[in-house]
């Protein structure tokens, strides 16, 4: 029983180490992909293309679109975040008041400046549509890092137990379907945990993942 | 080179994770460089400063806070986590040692600048950089400060 427990809980902590180290990476096409559109709009902007007020436009939806176009890939916690992110409120007056007090200063209205002071509020939300927070990048290159050590750590666990095995071909299909389990029963529990709290849940959704992967990996535990 | 009543910044540095600036706090303070590209209030505590600043990233916002000294940064706190947008953060005075904030747009805190550095308490979205110490004593508005 406690070898089992044990077994459970490993596969939970490689389903989070997976999930961490995947959003990870999708974190870093977000980072890329809103960077490069905010750079292309810019230059629409400043070829005569585009308008600087609908260059503004398109990049107060791109954000939103960037993260949609990504939420298929990342996990039910990481999907859970960007639909928090999304939800935050921002819209077209707040970014437009926050640069023209910003460039010209305390108290100064958007609708009382000139075309060309119009122009450069525009040009500022075009350009902090790119920007992404140091801060949680840094904290999602820690967890890929610390994921990636994780599942380093849990294939070790499984060699081991697959060397010292009595039959290694029935211990590695073992290892293989706890460790698989768990994986598909947290994004599962992660998902079923989405539909139940709603959107824009993260801490809900994780205990969903966790519970799920250890369901699952108990449960097909139970078969070998 | 942006001016506010009692700060000036000097110079910007973009870097690829850490964008930094250099900041004169007052018009005989020292300058030094500090992390972010917007200073929204510098404040004179004594012989310190306590500068706060962001990212300029709305969608997503960085708030730092520094302490700086004629010695230089002396203790830096930041706040940043998934989803914390910002239309505008307007950092306030309330007693000589304590400042209100809100951020993100449902959140407000409360920062007492302490004498001496006490034991940080782990907040979701708050990084210490490392720090176990700080004077920076950070708590959510209406509770006690983090720290006696």
């Amino acid at each position: 029983m406690f070898d089992r427990a044990i077994d459970v809980l490993r596969a939970d902590v490689t389903a989070a180490a997976a999930m961490a180290t995947n959003d990870a990476q999708v974190r870093l096409l977000y980072q890329r992909q809103i960077s490069e559109a905010a750079s292309a709009l810019e230059r629409a902007a400043r070829s005569g293309q585009l308008s600087w007020s609908q260059a503004a436009d398109e990049a107060m939806i791109l954000r939103n679109t960037t993260l949609e176009a990504l939420r298929g890939r990342t996990s039910p916690v990481g999907r859970a975040l960007a639909e928090q992110m999304k939800a935050s409120g921002l819209n077209r007056q707040t970014l437009l008041a926050r640069y023209t007090e910003r460039l010209f200063g305390s108290g100064a209205r958007f609708d009382r400046l000139s075309a060309a002071e119009q122009q450069r509020v525009y040009a500022e939300v075009v350009r902090a549509s790119g920007r992404s927070n140091p801060q949680v990048n840094a904290m999602m290159q820690r967890a890929s890092r610390f994921g990636r050590g994780l599942i380093v750590l849990s294939i070790g666990v499984s060699v081991y137990n697959i060397a010292v095995a009595d039959d290694p071909g029935a211990q590695a299909v073992e290892e293989g379907a706890v460790i698989g389990g768990g994986i598909a029963g947290g994004i599962a529990g992660g998902a079923a945990a989405g539909l139940v709290c709603g959107p824009g849940a993260p801490v809900c959704v994780g205990i969903g993942a966790f519970v799920g992967g250890a369901l699952a990996a108990f449960g097909v535990s139970l078969f070998f | 080179m942006v001016t506010g009543p009692t700060w000036q910044v000097l110079e910007h540095r973009e870097q690829s994770e850490e964008p930094a600036m250099r900041v004169r706090c007052a018009p005989s303070g020292p300058d030094l460089w500090v992390p972010g590209r917007h200073v929204l209030a510098v404040f004179e505590v004594g012989t310190e400063w306590l500068l706060f600043a962001d990212h300029d990233s709305p969608f997503e916002e960085s708030l730092e806070i520094c302490l700086l000294s004629r010695a230089g940064l002396t203790d830096q706190v930041s706040l940043a986590f998934f989803g914390w947008a910002s239309a505008g953060i307007v950092p306030e005075r309330i007693a000589e040692r304590v400042f209100g904030f809100t951020f993100p747009a449902t959140r407000r805190w409360r920062l007492e600048l302490g004498a001496r550095p006490a034991p940080v308490r782990p907040r979701l979205g708050v990084h210490r950089h490392g720090r176990w110490l700080s004077r920076l004593w950070l708590s959510g508005a209406g509770q006690g400060a983090e720290s006696p």
